[in-house]
């Protein structure tokens, strides 16, 4: 639910009532003009700290300002200078300035090295405070102190979790097109902290999925000399290991919501069913029995239900099916054909990539195949991956530069699902398949 | 916005206004009850937000004076099933 910043009331004149009727006015329509917020930078007692909080304020607006949902308001307009995070705000000063929101805070250094970054959160029409909140964090760990203040801002004002303290691995794309080195990297969700997880060099990685519970991903990795496989891979240790040997393909790994299964798809003598792996005794259960290519499964946040891609009808279209492979059934209908379904961490909707007539389209869906919208369009995009709280979808986008869609550069991007609020994220050169983490615990 | 069943949350305000278009009373949540009640976290801020919406078009100034009759006493049906996001 967002603020409504304006309502146009002008209807009232045109549904003149009889005289001494409440006049009823039904407002289904918001406007959705960001809420605007003022962010001093964060307050210090010495230059370091003074530093400090100016980076983390930093930060927190970067977040606010590329979620869509709020407008950060340029600090030169800022009236009043608080001068402690005690204090109580001067709310004309800032009302004066169309602020809805004011966010202050302070770093302090700690006897024991850390810093401890404070921040109360005030509503400046009501003259109250919505909140407060304090980190203590290892003074190189401001970053993500910073992205900890975002997220309590963002659920204080928005309700629901925030997605600022979170990671995207993606595929870092170097070299020319025909001798393609592609390595797994990992960076804070504003493209901060880029790291190599893997070198790229004895092999390629393709669709890395995070796993819900741990610091883990699963991912296909292709060598020269065999059929690609499926692999988990533990960020901290950097450890790879191979999901099964199989005389077949195994590709497009997911996890189950929980963490414990890894569904994918198993290419023998040309055709792909899905299957399930159980990761504790690594026993495969087959989910799809089907002549036709069944591949990309993902579950359902509950468990029960698994959506996949299927041509059995045809063109690429999306399925679900329960969680032991029953009453499958078809749910996207629509003209061209549809890939790479992900369920969203809320459940209410399924993310997807459609090709039509020579264009891509990242769209949602509703899991009973109703209300679909298509959120970006352009000549390729794929690969959603949904923020954890199901409110926006990272992907990537290529861009041509000649006319037979070669040349160009491959990046990743954002949109939230009012399709309104498209971003470029920042990435070290090319950039594709992202994947995007649950929230850091 | 976050609330997986928003067309739930209706907020229902009604407020009167003087001629000038201030308020002449102030604005009162009529399903207020009901959205304490329902301990709703979503309910909530939508009665929030669609609070400081009319509070922050105040004054209602841009209606005839003439008319005034018919918009002194308005009740607004805030529905957020439609609105961004979903």
């Amino acid at each position: 639910m967002k603020k409504l910043l304006i309502i146009l009331l002008t209807a009232i004149a045109a549904a003149a009532t009889p005289a001494f009727a409440r006049v009823t006015i039904d407002i289904t329509q918001g406007n959705v003009d960001p809420m605007p917020v003022a962010a001093p930078n964060f307050l210090g007692a010495d230059e370091a700290t003074q530093g400090l909080g100016r980076d983390i304020t930093g930060v927190i607006m970067n977040d606010l300002d590329r979620s869509g949902l709020f407008q950060v308001i340029d600090q030169r307009a800022y009236i009043e200078k608080p001068e402690s995070v005690n204090q109580r705000p001067r709310f004309a000063d800032w009302r004066i300035i169309n602020a809805q929101v004011l966010i202050v805070g302070e770093v302090e250094e700690l006897s024991d090295g850390r810093i401890q970054v404070s921040t109360r959160l005030w509503d400046v029409y009501s003259d109250e405070q919505l909140g407060a909140v304090a980190f203590k964090t290892p003074a190189d760990n401001w970053r993500r102190a910073a992205h900890k203040v975002a997220d309590f801002v963002y659920k204080t004002l928005t309700g629901e979790d925030g997605y600022f303290d979170t990671r995207i691995v993606f595929v870092h794309e170097t070299g020319p097109k025909e001798k393609r080195v592609k390595r797994l990297m990992i960076m804070d969700q504003d493209g901060a902290n880029p790291i190599p997880l893997t070198d790229g060099l004895n092999y390629q990685v393709l669709t890395p999925r995070f796993s819900p519970t741990q610091q883990q991903i699963t991912y296909m990795a292709l060598f020269d000399n065999r059929p690609g496989q499926v692999y988990l891979f533990n960020i901290e240790t950097g450890e790879q290991e191979q999901l099964g040997t199989f005389r077949g393909m195994t590709f497009a790994p997911r996890f189950s919501p929980d963490g414990r299964e890894v569904l994918m798809s198993m290419e023998r003598s040309g055709n792909s069913d899905i299957f399930n792996m159980d990761l504790s005794t690594r026993r495969l259960t087959r989910l799809t029995d089907n002549p036709a290519v069944d591949v990309s499964p993902t579950m359902a946040p509950d468990g029960r239900r698994v959506a996949f891609t299927s041509d059995r009808g045809g063109a690429p279209q999306i399925y679900t099916m329960n969680a032991d492979g029953s009453n499958q059934k078809r749910i996207t209908f629509g003209q061209g054909s549809y890939q790479t379904p992900v369920w969203s961490p809320r459940g209410d909707l399924i993310a997807f990539t459609r090709q039509y007539q020579g264009r891509f389209y990242i769209g949602v869906v509703r899991p009973d195949g109703t209300g679909e919208r298509l959120l970006t369009e352009s000549f390729l995009d794929e690969g959603p991956t949904w923020s954890p709280n199901g409110r926006v979808l990272m992907f990537y986008r290529q861009t041509p530069t000649r006319r037979d869609g070669s040349g160009g550069d491959t990046q990743l991007w954002s949109v939230d699902l009012t399709g309104r609020n498209l971003r470029r994220v920042r990435t070290p050169g090319d950039a594709s398949d992202p994947a995007w983490s649950p929230l850091l615990p | 916005m976050g609330a997986t069943d928003p067309e739930k949350l209706v907020v229902v305000i009604d407020f009167d206004l003087n001629l000038d278009g201030t308020f002449s009373s102030p604005p009162q949540v009529v399903n207020d009850e009901q959205i304490e009640l329902s301990e709703d976290p979503f309910w909530a801020l939508a009665r929030q937000a669609a609070l400081d919406a009319v509070m922050n078009c105040e004054p209602y100034d841009f209606f005839s004076a003439k008319t005034y009759e018919s918009w002194k006493e308005i009740r607004l049906n805030f529905s957020p099933a439609e609105m961004g996001g979903r």
